[in-house]
């Protein structure tokens, strides 16, 4: 492996040379013992942004999490997120205004509560990843 | 011997797909830290990553009876679901000219080094969400979903030298929003 080449690596998967492509990792890892200083000194600069990717952890997926999701998929269909329940008592409100005001309610409530939730826009993503078929990578991006 | 992940997980999807809600559960339990983290990532919004999530194990669960081990690990399976669930909100936020909740709550830099880390990550997660899609994918499966260059370049459909030029693009862009971060001590 060429010091061009440990660099590159480096500043493509970072410091740990754990997390490099299986096949350059022992000529990495000899190639840091062999020119200690100069190898170094690419590490600490690939372990500073690691740090601070580091600093940002992932969100919790806690136990009521976990049972929601779990309900939803067993169910069928997403439920709504707890922060907009008061959409659904505003929808239900209306309705039942409206239900009092005589109009024919009772025809909408049924189907409005029943309908499952809208299905992503495009292509079924199941589809997608069991053909290996998903969006091809916008060229214009990246 | 005990069973590999890749092993435990096929288990747990075949008991999901005869009907087994207690493996499912346990799948559940199990996946939805990743799916989670992959959908915050890429989204920067926590509850469209919550509803990516949700979309994702109906998907799971529904296809669980048709699961057959061994074509593709079930992992690599689950985040290319995910992804493409990612990819529909942000062709809908793009048609909206939409940006992500994260870069618009960038508090840019600090005004001096004393940062609580809660502050540091939220800096990391609005500098993320400012790099074009295809560098916050690359980083988001490799670095904090920790997969292997070949797994992650197959997901992203692109070869393995197109996903470091990706990661080493991202990661340089990160270093320049966040120069006043990066302590290279």
């Amino acid at each position: 492996m060429t010091p061009e080449r440990f660099a590159a690596l480096a500043r493509s998967y970072g410091a740990d040379i754990g997390r490099w492509p299986a096949r350059e990792r022992a000529a990495g890892r000899t190639l840091s013992e062999a020119n200690r200083a100069a190898a170094a000194g690419v590490l600490a600069q690939a372990a500073a942004l690691d740090r601070l990717l580091a600093a940002a952890p992932g969100p919790a997926a806690d136990l009521a999490l976990q049972e929601r999701v779990f309900r939803c998929a067993i169910a069928g269909r997403a439920t709504p997120r707890t922060g907009r329940w008061w959409l659904g008592f505003g929808l239900g409100a209306g309705l039942a205004g409206a239900a009092a005001a005589g109009l024919a309610a009772g025809l909408l409530i049924g189907p409005l509560a029943l309908a499952p939730a809208p299905a992503a826009s495009g292509a079924d993503p199941v589809a997608q990843a069991s053909n290996l078929l998903g969006e091809p990578p916008d060229p214009a991006d990246g | 011997m005990t069973a590999g992940p890749g092993e435990a997980d096929d288990e747990l999807v075949r008991l999901a797909g005869k009907g087994d809600t207690g493996a499912f559960r346990s799948l559940v339990a199990r996946k939805l830290p990743r799916v989670l983290n992959l959908a915050r990532r890429m989204l920067g919004d926590p509850e469209e990553a919550q509803d990516v999530a949700q979309e994702t194990f109906i998907r799971v669960w529904r296809h669980a009876p048709r699961w057959r081990p061994g074509r593709a690990a079930f992992d690599t399976w689950l985040h290319r679901v995910a992804l493409n669930l990612c990819y529909d909100r942000l062709r809908r936020r793009r048609g909206h000219g939409e940006i992500a909740a994260a870069a618009l709550e960038d508090p840019g830099p600090a005004p001096d080094r004393n940062l609580h880390a809660l502050d540091i990550g939220r800096r990391v997660e609005a500098a993320l969400q400012c790099l074009p899609r295809r560098q916050r994918e690359a980083i988001a499966l490799c670095h904090f979903q920790e997969l292997g260059a070949v797994e992650a370049a197959g997901l992203m459909r692109v070869s393995v030298e197109a996903l470091e030029s990706l990661l080493a693009r991202g990661r340089r862009a990160l270093r320049v929003s966040l120069a006043d971060l990066v302590d290279e001590r």
